[in-house]
Parts: structure tokens; sequence; C-alpha cells
């Protein structure tokens, strides 16, 4: 299996101190770690979004960390998706144009709007809200909301989707539903490396890296492990062990 | 989905949407109607040039001439294209009533002639030649608004009665800062009038473009042709016809720089205020790798729209207004020869503003570069932190910095107003600091009536001081060796001094003012030397003063000793009465025991002379002052409105929290209000220091473009202290007000769900 992104002696700020890991294509990677480990700079530093100290950082065969602000920005849009805690979109534009958006500056061309009209509708069918394209980002609610910033980082065909604690702001149900979204798109191939505090998602994952001080400390593969309670259970025995 | 973006964004944003665009629509306006109104006037001013085919130099001549010296003079010199002599007869202002109204105050030369055969046209409301019939007369067109005549009124000319048949207009005298005012009527009436007053000549030349007319006015001082009068050249007649109307519209264009400057600092604080709002979707658009200069494009692209729809706004607006504005213009010089240039012009003033705006916001817009996706996302202000914290203070700073531009913008106009309004501003333009001008001119022996006149001043116990100044023709030779000719005025120029741009009054047997004109054209200044031959006597002189003047053509000069005794050109006499003498009695009897003594003198209240040749430019003025103070005032009252309610909805948490612990709503008001004090206090001071100070400097720019140098402001204190800064407290303490209602509807219970 191919890595999609290795990280090699990222240090940032202190915060991050000599890191290094691999996420294979099709893996799903959870990271862990108490507040202040470092889980959101680690995620910033490894899709580009900030500049590490030292180290490198490899996205789909390319060093992003000597990459231009710009050339940067280029590679996210093209082959990285996003989702967020706070389910960040512009106020001024509906749930599909907001979908819609990362696909603007990419594809130009007479055909553009219906062709990325459609796709959008298709992201949006399978998270089920499509009935909700025209609503403003203020009609509807936090997981609906969510699942919009799912389809939206899935609009350009990500090579790998970063997200940051993407049910923290939810309540369990919608929580659920979104973890079943990322799994789902996980099985189609997509891979995923996602900040998380809650162990239940992260028992969704194949991997879990546990961040401290900036440093990792462990890792725990889940592959081959049955989904349900026993799992999860492996995963809080395990995070208990490394002091959680 | 652009378009959806910014529309729904200005949807969201409606205030400061509408706010942005009342500014560029305004700043549009005041540039477009500039450029739409000074278009107007230089098209209006040429066409009526050259369908008059306005002669390239004058010489006004009082006395007999030699038509054959003048023919020879005209066929040898290769400049002249085409020459002719005309006549004009000088009335009694006395003599003259137009539909009732006498012109016996009239400080004009006012006289009749016919129709010119070759050139210097006399044109009709529609700029075309007149053919005047007997019986009837065409009048200045300058005085049909001033004593409100009509077609088919009378004008009476000592016994003879014309009737008008139209409105003429004057290439050459349409100004009322031009000193003459030509009637015309058919050759016999001429004829037939001549009795009733004194001929004087107007040689007139057209010249080769190629031409160089002061190098012709020099030929012809050379070759001792008729000069017993000043020479008037085509660029001064431009200049004349070009400025009552031409400073208005100086005026007009100060107020829109301010205007301009102010509608920067309120987009541009409009805009930090929309970046900060926005910087967590900015940090997500720049987060999922939307590039810079995309997300600088969308914020670009609303304000592109806004500009657009300002400088469209602000054009109609202008092509409105310009109707009314330039209607004087129009009925003086005639419609431009191409109104299409006129909104042309315009549309670049407007599009210049929009520009100029435009390259702002994208400066601005540069700061949010600075912001990182990590920042906005992690909630982190990083390098914004500082700017936050900054922005209410900013806030204030641009409160302040509006109020001072407002006051400002108030403040020159008014200025203005109050200095052209001044009896000094007359020592500006020539005229000495009399209160009473007296003018012995076209006529016979000029010396002898001069002695006569000086002594009934000098017996006159109810005259204060009173000077003579003597004006004759001398040659100047500069130290190249050419020779100029050169009209002097000789006499106790510290008596009624006029105001120096450098130096002072000539005191010395070998000192010698020069006009501003003068000098530049012989490439003298302050200190230089030169020779002057009157008769066969030669002096030198040095440049001692360097003073504007517009009357006499602009060229002259003023000593106080002339060798040898040339022959007069003319006399003036500056008078002051004695305190407690009433001016116009003095006025009438002076007038009367002249006329008696049978000398032709004009007799001139200083006060009646401003007013009569600056009262088109004094109610221009008074008009652009009006508009100011109101753009000003609207300009203030919107700004702080938008800022109060700006800093209300920043400060909403803290207002909460107030109201939850018991303050009232008063209470929080009466906090902003002391807030605002020292803000208001500091933009009033600021607007009236550098209304005062760096106007001056400004206006004196304005006015040296007009031929007025050395420029000092003749403030009107109650005007800029009193009622400037009383305006501009009320409009600022309603729009506080206004601006703090938001504060009612702010609940306690608000701060209870946190800041937002």
């Amino acid at each position: 299996m191919s890595e999609i992104l290795i990280v090699k002696n990222l240090c940032k700020d202190g915060i991050l101190k000599d890191i290094g890991f691999n996420v294979n294509d099709g893996e799903m990677v959870a990271v862990m770690g108490p507040s202040g480990s470092g889980k959101s700079t680690l995620l910033y530093q490894v899709s580009g979004m900030d500049r590490a100290d030292s180290g490198e950082v490899w996205v789909s065969g390319t060093e992003i960390c000597s990459l231009s602000e710009d050339e940067r920005a280029g590679l996210r849009l093209e082959r990285m998706g996003f989702v967020f805690q706070q389910m960040n979109m512009l106020k001024s534009l509906n749930l599909i144009d907001n979908i819609m958006l990362p696909a603007c500056r990419l594809k130009k061309g007479k055909s553009f709007g219906k062709e990325v009209e459609h796709w959008a509708r298709i992201l949006m069918r399978k998270m089920g809200i499509e009935e909700l394209a025209q609503r403003k980002i203020t009609e509807v609610s936090g997981g609906q909301l969510q699942r919009a910033c799912i389809c939206r980082s899935m609009m350009n065909q990500p090579k790998i989707l970063f997200a940051d604690e993407p049910t923290g702001a939810l309540n369990q149900g919608a929580a659920q539903e979104v973890m079943e979204e990322f799994t789902r798109l996980n099985q189609e191939g997509t891979t995923i490396l996602m900040v998380t505090h809650d162990s239940k998602v992260a028992a969704s994952c194949s991997r879990i890296l546990y961040l401290l001080d900036g440093s990792i400390k462990g890792e725990l593969s889940l592959v081959g492990l049955p989904e349900g309670k026993d799992r999860e259970e492996r995963v809080n025995r395990w995070l208990a062990g490394m002091g959680w | 989905m652009r378009k959806r973006m910014i529309w729904n964004n200005m949807k969201g944003n409606r205030l400061l949407a509408v706010t942005t665009w009342l500014f560029m629509a305004v700043s549009g306006f005041m540039f477009a109607l500039t450029c739409f109104l000074f278009a107007n006037l230089l098209g209006s001013v040429d066409t009526l040039m050259n369908k008059a085919q306005t002669p390239d130099f004058l010489q006004m001549h009082a006395g007999e001439i030699s038509e054959e010296a003048l023919v020879q003079f005209a066929e040898e010199n290769q400049n002249v294209r085409e020459y002719q002599t005309l006549c004009f007869l000088n009335l009694e202002n006395s003599a003259i009533t137009l539909n009732g109204h006498s012109l016996k105050d009239s400080i004009q030369d006012n006289g009749v002639c016919v129709q010119s055969g070759r050139f210097d046209y006399l044109l009709d409301q529609d700029n075309e030649i007149i053919r005047v019939s007997a019986g009837e007369i065409y009048v200045p067109v300058c005085y049909r608004q001033e004593y409100d005549l009509r077609e088919g009124e009378i004008v009476q000319i000592g016994e003879e009665s014309f009737l008008i048949a139209g409105f003429l207009r004057d290439s050459q005298m349409n100004s009322m800062m031009a000193s003459s005012k030509r009637f015309l009527v058919s050759e016999a009436d001429y004829d037939r009038l001549k009795g009733a007053g004194s001929e004087e000549y107007l040689i007139e030349f057209l010249l080769q473009e190629t031409a160089d007319v002061n190098g012709f006015a020099t030929e012809y001082a050379d070759a001792g042709l008729p000069s017993n009068g000043p020479v008037i050249t085509k660029p001064l007649i431009r200049l004349m016809n070009a400025l009552s109307d031409g400073l208005m519209i100086l005026v007009i264009l100060l107020v829109s720089v301010i205007l301009l400057l102010i509608s920067m600092l309120c987009i541009r604080f409009t805009l930090l205020t929309q970046l900060e709002a926005d910087r967590r979707e900015i940090g997500m658009l720049k987060a999922i790798g939307i590039s810079k200069g995309d997300i600088r494009q969308i914020y670009f692209l609303k304000f592109l729209v806004l500009s657009g729809l300002g400088a469209v706004t602000g054009l109609l607006l202008a092509v409105l207004a310009e109707g009314t504005i330039a209607a004087h213009m129009r009925e003086l010089y005639g419609a431009s020869g191409n109104r299409m240039t006129g909104i042309v012009a315009a549309f670049a003033g407007a599009a210049l503003t929009e520009g100029i705006l435009l390259l702002s916001i994208r400066r601005t817009l540069k700061r949010m570069e600075k912001l990182s996706a990590v920042e906005a996302l992690a909630g982190r202000q990083g390098g914004g932190r500082k700017e936050k914290k900054h922005i209410p203070s900013f806030q204030y700073l641009i409160v302040a910095l509006v109020i001072g531009l407002g006051i400002f913008m108030m403040t020159l106009p008014q200025n203005l107003l109050s200095t052209i309004s001044a009896l000094q501003f007359v020592t500006y333009m020539g005229i000495g600091d009399g209160e009473i001008r007296l003018d012995i001119r076209q006529t016979e022996d000029i010396a002898g009536k001069t002695g006569l006149v000086e002594k009934v001043l000098t017996g006159d116990e109810r005259v204060e001081r009173s000077v003579t100044l003597r004006t004759t023709s001398c040659s100047v030779y500069l130290p190249d060796g050419s020779r100029s000719g050169l009209q002097v005025e000789q006499g106790d120029h510290t008596v009624f001094p006029v105001t120096y741009a450098e130096g002072t009054a000539p005191k010395e047997k070998n000192e010698i003012a020069l006009s501003c004109l003068c000098a530049d054209e012989l490439g003298l200044s302050l200190g230089d030397g030169l020779l002057l031959q009157v008769e066969e006597m030669i002096q030198e002189y040095t440049i001692c003063g360097i003073y504007s003047d517009i009357t006499n053509g602009g060229k002259t000069a003023k000593a106080a000793y002339l060798p040898g005794n040339g022959p007069l050109m003319w006399s003036v006499f500056y008078v002051s009465l004695k305190d407690g003498t009433e001016r116009e009695s003095w006025l009438a009897e002076c007038a009367k025991t002249l006329s008696d003594s049978d000398i032709s003198v004009k007799v001139v209240d200083i006060q009646e002379y401003v007013a009569d040749t600056y009262g088109q430019t004094i109610r221009e003025i008074r008009m652009a002052a009006g508009v100011a103070v109101l753009a000003a005032a609207l300009v203030m009252f919107v700004v702080v409105v938008l800022f109060t309610r700006l800093l209300v909805a920043k400060d909403r948490y803290d207002i909460s929290l107030r109201k939850a612990i018991g303050f009232t709503g008063r209470d929080i008001k009466k906090l902003y209000l002391f807030r605002y004090l020292p803000v208001v206090v500091t933009g009033i001071l600021a607007g009236i220091l550098s209304g005062n100070l760096l106007g001056e400097k400004l206006a004196g720019l304005l006015l040296k473009m007009l031929g007025a140098t050395g420029f000092h402001f003749l403030i009107d204190y109650k005007a800029v202290c009193v009622r400037i800064p009383g305006i501009a407290v009320v409009t600022v303490l309603c729009a506080i007000l206004l601006g703090l209602l938001e504060i009612k509807n702010i609940r306690a219970y608000e701060c209870c769900r946190g800041r937002e």
C-alpha cells in the first residue's frame, strides 16, 4: 500500500517535537491526545496551512514545506479536503454554493456551473441533505451543516481529507451520523486524518496516533478488529494505558 | 456564484453597502461636476472667442490716430493676419437708462459701437453675428440678469430711445471684471449719438498662429503707433472670461478633494471592520486552498460593483446639477461647442475618483493577506490582535479626522468668500487700499485736469488722505539689450498701497515695482535692474517690489519718480474720508463739482467697485460655500451615525452587561457622549486651524492661477469661530444621538449568552 502522507522530523514552535509518521492510501487515522498536546498544530502543519520550523511533509509525492504559500494553497485545493469543528461557511452563500466553492477555483469553462452543481448534488444526496441545497446556512442544523462541510471537502475529490474535531460541536446523534459518513467515505477509498478527543470516533478509524507534549507517544492499529463495543473498549484500555 | 456572493453580501451588510455607495457616489459626483464645469467653461469661452474671432492684440487709444500708419504697419508686419480699427463711443453712465434703471452708479465704462466688419464680432444668444437695425440696440448680456431686462424694453441714451432687440455676447468685455461694456447700435444711430460721448479707438490685430504676442507688442510700441490706453492680449481676455466662474469651479474642486479624502478614510474603515468580522470565513477560505488573490477578488468585486453604481449615480447627478450651476456660464458665454466633451470629461472625472477609491481599497485588502488560516481557525488573533485592540481608538481618530476635514471644507470657501468680499481684496488685484477712486482717462489735457482735481481734493476738509498716481507710457531696456513698452504709474505708492507678493512699494528715486505678469514676461525678479526711458530721458531702476494686477491689461509698473515728463495716459486718485463724512453725499458732491468744472472724471466708491466687479464671483463662491457647508454637514452626519452604530454593535456585550448591572440607557448614552467630547473638540480645532492656515496656502495657489499673488485670508471670525463650529456641533450631536438609538434595543440578558 502506498504512503499518501509522510511526515519526517517535524518541529514547530516547541509545540511539535521531531514528529514522524506515515499515512497509507485508504487509511483512516485518528490523532488523539490531551488538550495542548499539539494535535491541531500537527494538522495545520501536515496540511500546509502553516509552515513547520523544520522537517519534511510529503503529500502524495510532493514535499510541501518548501512550497510557497500560494503553491501550498493550490495543493490544498487540489489534493486535500478539510472539515473543521466550527462549521465555517460563508454567510453570504446558500448551502449548495458553499459546497461548490472549492470547485469554482479549479474548474472553469462553459459547462463548469452545471458540472459542478451536478457533482455537488450527488455528494449532498449521498449525505442525505440534497433537499437543503438552497437553504441559508443559518436555516439548517449543526449535523446537516457538518455534512455539508464534508460535501464541500469532497468537491475536488481530494487524495486526503483532514478533519479537526469534526464532531466536537455536535450532539450525540448528529455526531454518530457524521462519523458514519466519514466511515463510508473511507470505505469508498478516501484517506482520512482526523484529530479527535472522542474515543468512540477514534474507534471507527483504522489506526490511532497518541500525541503528548508534541511527540507521538504511542500508536494503535485497529485493523482486523471487529466493529462494536469490543473495539471501543480496546481503544479505551489503550488510551488509559497512555495516561488518557 | 460570484454575483450571488456579492449580492448576498450587500444585502447582509446593507448599512455598510449603502454608506460605501453613498461615499463613492458623492465623490464621483463632485469630481464629475468639476470636470464637467471646467470642460464646459473652457469649451464655452473657446467657442465664443472662436465665433467672435477675438483679436490677439488690442490697443485701446484715446485721441487722434493715423489710419495710414497703422495700415502700413499691418501690411509690413508678417505676424499680422488681419487688422482693423473700431470706434467705441464712451458715454456718461448717467446718460444711459436701461428700462428705467439708470447706470449712473455703474463703475463700468459703458458705450456704444457698431458691428465689426472683419473680426471681433458681437454675437447674439445663439452665438451668431448680430445685424442690428436702426432704432434697435443690443445690450451686454451681463446686464440682462442684473437689471432684469427683456427684449422689447427701452434703453434711453441721452435724448435717444432704443428698443432692446436682444442681448449680446462680447468675447472681450463679457466678464464683469472687464472694465468696459459695449452696446451695439446701427451705424446711423451711432453717427447720431457721436456728440453724446467721447470716441476712442480699439486698434485690433489678428496674428498668425505662430506669432509671439509679446514680441508683437514690442514691435507695435517700437513703431510709435497710437498707444494712449491699455494693451490687452487674447490670453488675458481668456483669463478674464474664465475668472469669475473658474474660481467657483476651483472651490468645488477643493471640496471634491476633501470629500475624496473623507471617502477614502471611511471606506477603509468600513472595510477593515468587515474584514475583522469575516476573519473566520477568510481563514476557512484560505484553509481550503482558495488563494489570497481569489479571496481579495471576492471582496474587491463587491467594491467594484459599488464603485460602478457610485460612478453612474455621480455622473447622473453631475449632469443634472450642471444644468443649474452652469446656467450663468451658459448665459454669458453660450453653450460649449460640444456637450459630449463635457460629458466625457465628467465621465473621466467620475472614473478617476472611483479608480483612486478602488486603489485605496485594494491596498487595504492587502492587509487581509497577513491573516493566516491557522490564526483565524484557531481563533487566535496573531498580528490582528493589535489591530482589533486598536479599532475603537482608530474609529474615534477617523471621526475626529472627518470632523476636521468637514470643518476645513466649510472654512475654506467661507474664508475665500470673506476675503473676496472684503474691501482690501482689491489690493491683490492692483488697486490701492483707498475708499474712493477717481479716474481721468480718454480725455484731452489729462495733465491739466489732474492738477485741478488734485487741488479740489487737497482743498476739501473732509478728505483725510489722498494720492495722485499718474500713468505714463515708457520704454524699458532689459539687461540683454532688448526693449519693451511699459505703463508706469508714478506717485506716492505708500499712501494707499496694493498688496506686494514680494518686496515693498517704491519709495526711492531709483526704485520700481512690477506687476507679476510684467515681471514674468520681462524675466525680471526682485533686486534686478532695468533702464527706463521717458521721452529722451533714461534712468536706471532696481526692482523693489512685485504685485499682482489685473487692471489695464495686467502689465504695469509703479515708481515714486519718473525721469522727464512724458504724456500722461491716465491719472488715478485714491481718497479716504474723515470719520463722520457721509460718503454717498461726498461722492455726489465731488462728481458734481468736477462736472461743473468740465472735468470728466469717473468717481468710484471702491466698495461698489468690489460689488460690481466681483459681484458674480462673490455670488458664485457664496453658492459654493453654501454647498460646501451642506455637503460637509451631510458627510459628518452620515459618518458619525455610521461609526456610532458600528461602535454600539461592537460594544453590544459591554452595553448589555452595563444594563444587567443596573445602568440605564441614558447613563450609557452619556458615557458615549463623554467619550465623543474630546474627539469633536479636537476635530473642530484641527479643522479651524487647517482651514485657516493650510487653506490659506491652498487658496493662495488657486488665486495665483487667477492673477492674485501673496494672498492672505481676510477672516470673518464670527463665521469661522462661531457659525461653522456651531453647525458642526449640532450636526455631530444629532448624528451621535441617532447612532446611539440602538442602545435601547440591547437587552440586559444578552450578556448572559457570552461574547459572540
